[in-house]
């Protein structure tokens, strides 16, 4: 019995497994394929198409995507810290308000978020923002919760005792934030960043309001390019930038250490 | 020895209406190991947090050396601080954790390294400088943090409930080691537990906490010998605890009823000090069992009893003895003497009238 039980729950985590990857191993196949119509033939194969990538069709969406995510994610961060403190330890009044109101902005569709952005520019006389700098705020507006969230979780589980033995042993405050909280949350604020990284590097909905003609974000280019055509080319696309955000949360893991919180580890 | 290191002067914390801790005073001289002492919620952690500076009083003054703290952030403070969960510094090793204090006060890399060496030297942990607290056991990480705590020579060390979290045999090897780092660095401590055996095993003196107040000060032995109330009696140590009338005194012996069973005892011990005479307090080992003796002429009590139940505490039996006026007196016997002792024997038991204290409440 115990045996059924516990191969029933081994052929659920297969079948998950084999959801999830299944349209990453579709993906990856198209962008090996032979012919420039997408064919599968497992035995042939070419890997000819990301020659491609390097033409500045590619490249210039990419440098611009890569730019504004690190932006958005530096930002985001050092905001989110900052708001965070103030939410996590000067209780400021309405504090718990503040964390659920945190959460509203996913119950917001996107493209009402989009919509409502360009709306308030047009009406503000700031059209001209649109592009890059809007692009920019947007993203903000939509990880910052996000980043808020994760970083005050992390102060949240802060041991107060921690700051009170800092304390004691003649620590002042702002040696206790530099040696002893900064470094103890510093995963909680990688994972926040990390977030606002993906986010905006692979955000459609709200970019598609914001992107200049001549200046678009990846993803953009990519739906831009699909109304035309489906090839091998655009596979290829899709497997490097998935290695690059993969790259991405790799060299954040290593600097922030934070994969213990995301998996619910304690230390 | 002799120079006044802490004073409370009429301390009191109210949360809200509710007072926590009132009108609390107390000395304390500089190298003494005194232990605040209460049940649970009784308003040791506040206490010690209005003494850390971590909580305002509401009233009240906190003199360190004289000096009164209010208004004194607890980092100038220079009070030590152990916890009950220790609370180190998960991502420093244990020879950061240490050197914490010295590195704040901006002490040179090589004064730091020599304290921190000494430090971990004076709680046995040398060679552990590397590791991080997760990777110690209990212990380790309580000696790391009492090394935190002294390595910046404080001169008063507060600790709260420090070995609650270890076993019992490490808890009694820690008490004896805490005293003997007490004494060696002669810093004064205060120690809050719950636990009255550690609290008499350690301290130089006991306050004993009551519901927001001190229900008694005093060095172990007087509070075990000279309870003052039945709350001390029973709190330290264990106690026959009876409610009793006075019927007459004559030649300094108080003749007291046990109320309601009509059995009457002597006691030569001082009336209380507040109002009247209301409870008495034997401990187990003052119930002794003398065999085949000659009846004295001087004033003595004499209980024919008999064998209720016999609890084995190993080297003792806590035996349970009854009267026939229904009173059930518990008496300590050592177990070699008492193997042969069943429940449903007769013995007599023979209680001195000093030995009986009278309580007023
Ligand atoms: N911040 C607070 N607000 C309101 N009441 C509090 C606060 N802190 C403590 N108390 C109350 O004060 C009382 C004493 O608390 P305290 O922590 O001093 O007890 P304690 O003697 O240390 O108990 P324990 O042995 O359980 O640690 C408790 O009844 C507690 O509920
Ligand atoms: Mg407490």
């Amino acid at each position: 019995m115990n045996q059924i039980v516990s191969g029933f729950f081994w052929v659920s985590l297969v079948c998950v497994m084999a959801f999830i990857t299944l349209p990453l191993i579709v993906v990856i196949a198209a962008s090996l394929s032979p012919s420039a119509q997408v064919t599968l033939v497992p035995w042939e194969w070419t890997i000819r198409w990301y020659g491609d990538l390097v033409a500045s069709r590619w490249l210039d969406p990419f440098m611009l995507s890569a730019q504004i995510a690190v932006l958005v994610s530096v930002i985001s961060g050092v905001l989110g810290l900052l708001a965070a403190y103030v939410v996590a330890f000067e209780k400021c009044p309405g504090h718990a308000a503040i964390m659920s109101f945190l959460l509203s902005p996913l119950a917001v569709p996107q493209i009402v978020k989009g919509v409502a952005i360009v709306l308030f520019l047009s009406s503000a006389g700031l059209y001209r923002w649109v592009g890059t700098p809007g692009l920019i705020a947007a993203h903000i507006i939509l990880t910052l919760p996000f980043a808020v969230r994760m970083i005050a979780t992390a102060m949240f589980n802060f041991d107060k005792n921690l700051d009170r033995a800092g304390q004691s042993l003649g620590a002042t405050k702002a040696q206790r934030i530099r040696h002893l909280l900064l470094p103890i949350i510093k995963p909680g604020v990688f994972s926040g960043m990390t977030f606002a990284f993906i986010i905006s590097f692979n955000n459609i909905p709200l970019s598609v309001f914001l992107v200049r003609p001549g200046e678009t974000t990846l993803p953009i280019t990519v739906i831009n390019y699909l109304e035309y055509s489906l090839d091998p080319v655009l596979a290829a696309v899709n497997v490097a930038s998935l290695l690059f955000v993969l790259a991405v949360i790799f060299v954040f893991e290593k600097v922030g250490g934070f994969s213990a919180q995301i998996h619910g580890g304690s230390k | 020895m002799t120079s006044t290191d802490i004073e409370l002067v009429k301390l009191s914390k109210n949360y809200g209406s509710t007072p926590i801790v009132r009108a609390i005073d107390l000395t304390v001289p500089q190298g003494e190991f005194v232990s605040i002492l209460g049940p649970s919620g009784c308003g040791k952690t506040t206490t010690l947090n209005m003494i850390a500076g971590f909580t305002a009083p509401t009233s009240g003054q906190i003199r360190v050396r004289g000096v009164d703290q209010n208004g004194v952030p607890p980092e100038k403070r220079r009070v030590g601080l152990v916890f009950q969960n220790y609370a180190l510094f998960p991502h420093m090793t244990v020879k950061q954790n240490v050197g914490f204090g010295l590195r704040m006060q901006g002490k040179n890399q090589a004064d730091i390294d020599a304290q921190v060496k000494k430090a971990l030297h004076s709680v046995h942990l040398d060679g552990f400088e590397d590791r991080y607290p997760k990777e110690l056991s209990g212990g380790q990480q309580q000696r790391t943090a009492l090394a935190r705590a002294i390595a910046p020579r404080p001169s008063l060390l507060l600790l709260d409930e420090p070995l609650s979290n270890l076993d019992l045999k490490l808890r009694e090897a820690m008490r004896i080691e805490l005293k003997d780092v007490q004494r060696e660095l002669g810093i004064t401590f205060v120690y809050v537990t719950h636990d009255q055996e550690e609290a008499m095993a350690m301290s130089d003196r006991i306050v004993v906490m009551q519901e927001s107040v001190i229900a008694q000060v005093g060095t172990p032995s007087e509070l075990y010998s000279t309870p003052r109330s039945t709350f001390v009696a029973d709190f330290i140590g264990k106690s026959n605890i009876f409610a009793v009338t006075p019927t007459r005194a004559e030649a300094g012996i108080h003749h007291i009823e046990i109320s309601g069973t009509g059995l009457e005892l002597l006691a030569a011990s001082p009336e209380p000090d507040q109002t009247e005479i209301a409870y008495c307090s034997i401990r187990p080992e003052a119930a002794r069992w003398i065999e085949g003796r000659s009846r004295p002429d001087r004033p003595l009590n004499i209980l024919p009893v008999e064998i209720n139940k016999i609890v084995n505490l190993g080297a003792y039996l806590e035996v349970w003895c009854r009267h026939q006026s229904d009173t059930v007196i518990k008496s300590l016997i050592s177990a070699a003497r008492g193997a042969h002792l069943k429940p449903g024997v007769n013995i007599e038991l023979t209680i001195e009238p000093a030995a009986i204290k009278l309580l007023s409440k």
